[in-house]
């Protein structure tokens, strides 16, 4: 419990710092719980999800960072990977391949690179995993893109 | 449309609503872009008769396609299976309980591999050596900053971490984390308590 709060007052610090470096991530602390946490990644370009915003909920267990964090979007989106309803998230690091070298911040970079590089074979969505795996890239790119524009991009009006 | 709403086996009474949904998303669509149309309303048994990708290994996993062409308006209709919904929708409330109590199963090193780490005091090691290295990626300090007498190991990769930073990671996971370079495990036939 202690090394966890030590360790994640360090990723704060950290992603103080680091907020010019990577404007593609927007990641902040609650408030009153250090263990919760939001972050804002925009839509990586040239994908149906650019030009969103997408935001993610991270709970962080307090055996942090011997057990990764629990990542889920909150934010509508249409991806293999993703669950449509809950925003769960198939992600080896997130599971298996964890690390605790892996932070709250690189964690959202591998989702920006997930977001990029669908991987069709282990969905959670398996009308967007069919779709991929049906080479309907196009039918693919035009639900993901009308889910951009419905749930991740600002109202027109 | 109607007609194809007919084919689908959609209930009279049903129709009009799912038109005037139809009618909402058209209006609200890039003129001339594909319309995606998700019936997630409708029961679905009908179904299996549209599937175009009988032969595929799993054919009860797979949505249909409909092509239905409006002039020049091209609506797909991907019919969601009723089926995944219940799936769906029955997990949701498991998934959300059991989000707190949810514990990636690692493969823990063996007990003698993690006792016969070496263990270094940092002021015995070598100025270069903590310049390369500068922090410890399990608690992000910096090893300079601790007190010269922090111990500090390195594993056979020859990444280097506080002893009982990479003790609690080893006693949970088998592997660096910076390479993935695997210690021995507990499955790896050696007993854990030796
Ligand atoms: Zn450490
Ligand atoms: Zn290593």
């Amino acid at each position: 419990m202690q090394a966890s709060r030590a360790r994640l007052f360090k990723e704060y610090k950290e992603v103080q710092r680091e907020k010019v470096a990577d404007p593609d991530i927007q990641l902040v602390c609650d408030d009153s719980n250090i263990f919760k946490w939001t972050a804002l990644i925009k839509g990586p370009s040239e994908t149906p999800f650019e030009g969103g915003i997408f935001q993610l909920a991270f709970a962080v267990p307090e055996q942090y960072p011997l057990q990764p964090p629990q990542v889920r979007f909150l934010t509508k989106i249409f991806h293999p990977n993703v669950h449509f309803k809950t925003g769960e998230i198939c992600l080896d690091i997130l599971k298996n391949a964890w690390s605790p070298a892996w932070t709250l911040q690189s964690v959202c970079r591998a989702i920006i690179a997930l977001m990029a590089h669908p991987e069709p074979d282990s969905p959670l969505n398996c009308d967007s995993g069919n779709l991929l795996r049906a080479g309907d890239i196009k039918g693919y790119h035009s639900m993901a893109r009308m889910y951009t524009r419905l749930a991740a991009m600002p109202k027109k009006g | 449309m109607a007609s194809h709403l007919s084919r689908m086996g959609v209930p009279q009474e049903e129709r009009p609503t799912i038109l005037e949904k139809l009618f909402h998303v058209v209006q609200a669509a890039v003129p001339g872009g594909h319309i995606f149309v998700l019936i997630a309303d409708v029961t679905v048994r009908l179904l299996g008769s549209f599937n175009d990708h009988g032969n595929i290994a799993h054919p009860l996993r797979e949505s249909s396609i409909i092509k239905i062409h409006v002039n020049k308006l091209c609506f797909k209709t991907y019919e969601i299976r009723d089926i995944d919904y219940h799936i769906i929708s029955s997990t949701d409330t498991v998934a959300s309980e059991s989000l707190e109590t949810y514990r990636v199963k690692f493969i823990p090193a063996t007990r003698s591999s993690i006792e016969g780490l070496q263990r270094v005091r940092l002021d015995s090691l070598e100025e270069p050596t903590i310049k390369q290295n500068l922090s410890c990626s399990i608690c992000m300090n910096e090893f300079a900053q601790g007190g010269v007498d922090q111990l500090i190991t390195h594993l056979p990769c020859s990444h280097r971490y506080h002893v009982v930073c990479i003790i609690r990671w080893l006693e949970t996971s088998h592997v660096c984390p910076l390479c993935r370079y695997p210690l021995p495990s507990v499955e790896d036939g050696e007993p854990s308590n030796s």
